[in-house]
């Protein structure tokens, strides 16, 4: 940082604390180094100031100083996105809504939770379990990603394939602009057919377009019942044939999560061999609920007759520490592989779900040729397959420079079967030279100037989604 | 309309498939709410390559182009208040993949609602938005507006069972986002945007939809209540109680008595009649759900419950429901149905509320409403019978939909739950949203720079519905 954006700095800070109050806004080194990272591997961007809302006014008033000050401003939750999104990527402001976090109402009578965007998910959920009501989107990152994270990322989770995503639950929305201004939409209802459709804009807006500061989520019933049930595979296809017959047969699990042979033997050495079937070439995690035991025993007994597998190596489980038992290996997945090396790549690709085994087969060799070694595993029933490559062996330097292309391997494998390049975690800081790949120039074009109809001046995370969302719409250069 | 070029348009769709002809442009001057105007031509695009033609012919010559389906809309969508081109997508109607194993389709837009549904139900699977209107409404349409049906309570609209778009902008680009899989977080949502947007952000040539399995059993239930705030504390505790009713309906005495009249239903003259059922593959979970929501009717003053599996019985216990929409026209004498405060939505805590407030502001203003809804969604419909013949009948019409409206922001509710904004609701719309609608203008810009795709709707329409455009009722008394 040069001394004349040093001292612009300190001038700007100093008007935010004049504005909000001085306890709201800290520049301490330690504290900024903090904040320069989030989940994402091996990635850094320092901010220059970090301002911690406590309300929607503090928001109001931040944005609307940095707005006529042309200071760029980076919201952020909690911190646990794993594409940078939340990082400053041209200095300025970190928006962090942390102290955000009331669960201002669980109204009962119109299954409606109102939140804010700091709120850590698992714990409307748990408030919401307490009165008999489901959030379902369940990200793995549960317990330490926020609500507001969730909906700028439009967060999914293993019971996405029955449930949905985190779209499928927002009915309302405050949120700021960047002059300043601020927004409701939607509110305690369900049925909406009002005009432009905000929430869904500002779903996976990755905090490019408004900064959240209010949301209203739709609860549903929780389930009477549920049964977890373990199978082991031989191989992926086997398995995901039987994810195939299972969905064909009109069953519709509330989980349905595939780990492939390299994924298991990690997670089995992690544990010293102490998992389910760790000799397998592919697992398959599946829960049924319902409003009743009949109904899920029924559904049951139907997995069981229409998959090819001994029904003496089906694992089921009722209890909450049986539950635990099988879903150790899938949840412990990334834990494993951080010990094997925290330098690792992480993608979450999305394929039509029959294109699995082949997009898994495929990835495996082209990483094979290169002598990567590659875990995966993911949401088989809506196709959402990780892929997180190890640095076998490679040095620091040589492994940076060897990710572009092996992203861009990944994605164009993926978009060739009909997929797209991330299903949850989103485009933010990392992915952002690849958009192209997967849309096309009109339709990136139509992208920014929407980013502009909400940020004329480009103040809000900018960096992010785009490659070159510095320059304006028009001038960009025809692919 | 001096420089719109037929021939041009003809080159581009064929002779045949474009019409200037006042008799044609009267039909497609008007759709089913209280609006009407002129079109310049009509022109009938045959694929997406026609409609890109078509788009950068009007942009280049700033014509306006009002994208329509079936004309089914009840708010005055696709009437073309600055005149221009009607669009009519009815011929782009192919089914083009279903595919199972991805559990998918995609349409083009004119598809027809129960053609699709025919083409799914050999695969034992359904597309589950379905508007009452669906033997005449297009898949396009039902996107553009949003649209949803009775069976929404449990499955969702339009927008929840769209998974991707291929549009054609006003400029004659041709984009497509969203996919055919689950999951996605690559960009701004722009599918979930075009669901809503009236035709007023790009003209869909195709369409990515879900589909979801058909149940094999269904219950449905019927009951009354001799008051309505006893069916609002039902409707409330069935939402909360753990059941998922695949529909729950909830009709008022106005429209209990114009059933009678129009089909001799003998339905009890009661306050209330609450309609329910509930779906799935296990005969045991209806079972226990259907037994649940009877019950919970029941301990709130609920009689005379009958209940049926059977599919004749459950057509006989529907039928006043079914054809709830034309009966309503014969409640009274020279007392038409209008299509004004169509729809509306309400928290469900408050439908009963909502109910009694209609029927308030109904006599207050002379006029009679009729309420009913999809209530286990909050979502209400109204209409207003009346004289249409009466320019005082319009004005007490217009106080109506006004005060409806400012009860409904009041309590957290919004102007449309399913039918659109168009231009009769537009007023409303325009105070409920009055903090966004600049922002609405520059999303409206972002896609449109110049202003032609069904221009004069939802931000931009009139605030004075009445004369915004032509009535399609003669009003006798009208001085001109």
């Amino acid at each position: 940082m040069n001394n004349k954006n040093s001292n612009r700095m300190v001038e700007i800070s100093g008007i935010i604390a004049g504005a909000i109050g001085p306890g709201k806004v800290l520049t301490d080194k330690d504290i900024l180094d903090k904040y320069s990272r989030d989940e994402t591997a091996d990635l850094s961007l320092l901010p220059d100031i970090l301002v911690r809302a406590r309300d929607t006014s503090d928001v109001s008033a931040v944005l609307k100083i940095c707005n006529d000050n042309n200071i760029p401003v980076t919201p952020r939750g909690a911190g646990s996105g794993v594409t940078g999104g939340a990082l400053a990527a041209r200095g300025g402001v970190i928006l962090s809504l942390e102290l955000l976090n009331k669960i201002i109402e669980i109204d009962c009578e119109n299954m409606v939770a109102v939140v804010e965007p700091g709120v850590i998910t698992g714990d409307i959920r748990r408030a919401a379990l307490t009165m008999g009501l489901l959030y379902p989107p369940d990200p793995a990152s549960l317990d330490i990603c926020s609500i507001g994270g969730n909906v700028a990322e439009n967060a999914g989770g293993p019971m996405a394939v029955k449930y949905g995503t985190t779209k499928d639950y927002i009915i309302g929305l405050e949120f700021v602009l960047p002059d300043g201004s601020v927004i409701t939409t939607g509110g305690k209802i369900v049925k909406n057919a009002t005009g432009y459709n905000l929430i869904g804009m500002l779903l996976g807006s990755e905090g490019t377009l408004a900064v959240i500061t209010k949301i209203f989520l739709r609860l549903v019933p929780a389930p009477g019942a549920s049964k977890d049930i373990l199978i082991p595979f031989d191989t992926i296809d086997e398995a995901i044939d039987a994810v195939g017959a299972i969905l064909r047969n009109r069953i519709v699990p509330s989980a349905l999560e595939f780990m492939e042979e390299d994924a298991i033997k990690l997670v089995s050495k992690f544990f010293s061999g102490n998992i389910p079937f760790p000799d397998a070439g592919a697992h398959l995690l599946i829960k049924i609920d319902g409003s009743s035991d009949d109904s899920i025993l029924s559904d049951m007994e139907h997995i069981s007759e229409i998959i090819n597998v001994d029904p003496e190596k089906i694992i089921a489980a009722e209890s909450d520490i049986q539950r635990d038992k099988l879903w150790k290996a899938r949840r412990s997945i990334r834990e494993a592989i951080h010990l094997e090396d925290p330098a690792f790549m992480a993608e979450d690709c999305v394929v039509p779900r029959a294109a699995i085994p082949a997009f898994v087969k495929e990835l495996k060799k082209f990483f094979e040729i290169r002598g990567l070694k590659s875990i995966m595993f993911g949401h088989a029933g809506d196709g959402n397959v990780h892929v997180d490559v190890l640095r076998s062996g490679r040095g620091y330097d040589e492994w940076k420079m060897l990710q572009p292309s092996l992203k861009e391997g990944i994605y164009k494998m993926a978009i060739s079967m009909g997929g797209t390049i991330t299903g949850e975690h989103g485009i933010g800081f990392s992915r952002k030279d690849y958009l192209h790949l997967a849309l096309s120039c009109d339709e990136i074009e139509l992208l920014k100037r929407i980013k502009k109809a909400f940020d004329p001046k480009m103040i809000l995370n900018p960096g992010k989604i785009f490659s070159d969302d510095h320059k304006e719409p028009d001038d960009s250069p025809p692919c | 309309m001096e420089k719109l070029n037929i021939s041009r348009l003809k080159e581009i769709v064929g002779e045949k498939n474009v019409k200037d002809d006042p008799a044609d442009l009267y039909i497609y001057g008007t759709d089913a709410s209280v609006h009407q105007a002129m079109p310049w031509a009509v022109v009938r695009p045959e694929n997406a390559g026609q409609v890109q033609e078509i788009m950068r012919y009007a942009n280049s010559e700033k014509i306006p182009v009002i994208p329509r389906g079936s004309g089914s809309g009840m708010c005055g969508q696709t009437v073309p208040v600055n005149g221009g081109i009607i669009l009519d997508m009815k011929r782009m109607n192919k089914i083009l993949e279903i595919n199972l194993e991805d559990v998918y389709c995609r349409v083009e837009p004119g598809v027809i609602d129960d053609d699709l549904n025919k083409a799914l139900k050999p695969y034992n699977v359904f597309f589950p938005p379905t508007p009452a209107s669906s033997i005449i409404a297009t898949i396009g349409g039902e996107i553009a507006n949003n649209a949803s049906g009775v069976r929404s309570v449990k499955y969702g609209a339009a927008r929840d069972s769209l998974l991707g778009v291929k549009l054609v902008l006003a400029s004659g680009d041709m984009i497509s986002f969203g996919t055919t899989t689950r999951v996605e977080a690559s960009g701004y949502q722009i599918e979930r945007i075009i669901a809503g947007s009236e035709g007023t952000l790009g003209v869909i040539v195709e369409a990515t939809l879900k589909f979801v399995p058909l149940p094999t059993i269904r219950c449905l239930g019927m009951t009354n209540f001799n008051k309505l705030e006893e069916a609002g504390d039902s409707i409330s505790e069935i939402m909360a109680s753990g059941c998922t009713p695949s529909m729950l309906e909830l009709v008022d005495n106005v429209a209990i008595k114009a059933i009678n009249n129009a089909l001799k239903l003998n339905l009890p003259d009661v306050d209330a009649i609450l309609i329910f059922e509930a779906d799935g593959m296990v005969k045991e979970a209806v079972d226990f759900e259907i037994t649940k929501i009877k019950d919970i009717c029941e301990t709130h003053g609920g009689f005379g419950t009958e209940l049926s599996f059977d599919e004749k019985e459950r057509e006989r216990i529907y039928t006043g429901r079914k054809k709830l929409f034309p009966s309503l026209s014969k409640y009274k004498e020279l007392m038409p149905s209008t299509s004004l405060a169509d729809d509306m939505t309400v928290p469900y805590s408050k439908m009963a509320e909502t109910t009694r407030k209609i029927h308030e502001i109904a006599k207050q203003n002379n006029i009679i409403m009729s309420a009913y809804g999809h209530c286990g969604s909050g979502c209400m419909h109204t209409k207003i019978l009346m004289d249409t013949t009466k320019s005082e009948s319009w004005k007490a019409a217009e106080k109506a939909v006004a005060q409806i409206y400012e009860y409904v922001n009041s309590v957290g509710g919004t102007t449309s739950a399913e039918h659109g904004i168009g231009i009769s609701k537009a007023p409303a719309f325009k105070i409920e949203k009055a903090a966004s609608l600049e922002l609405m203008r520059g999303i409206k810009k972002a896609f449109d720079p110049n202003n032609i795709l069904n221009p004069g709707k939802l931000q931009d329409a009139s605030d004075d519905w009445l004369n915004a455009t032509k009535l399609r009722y003669t009003v006798s008394d009208k001085c001109e």
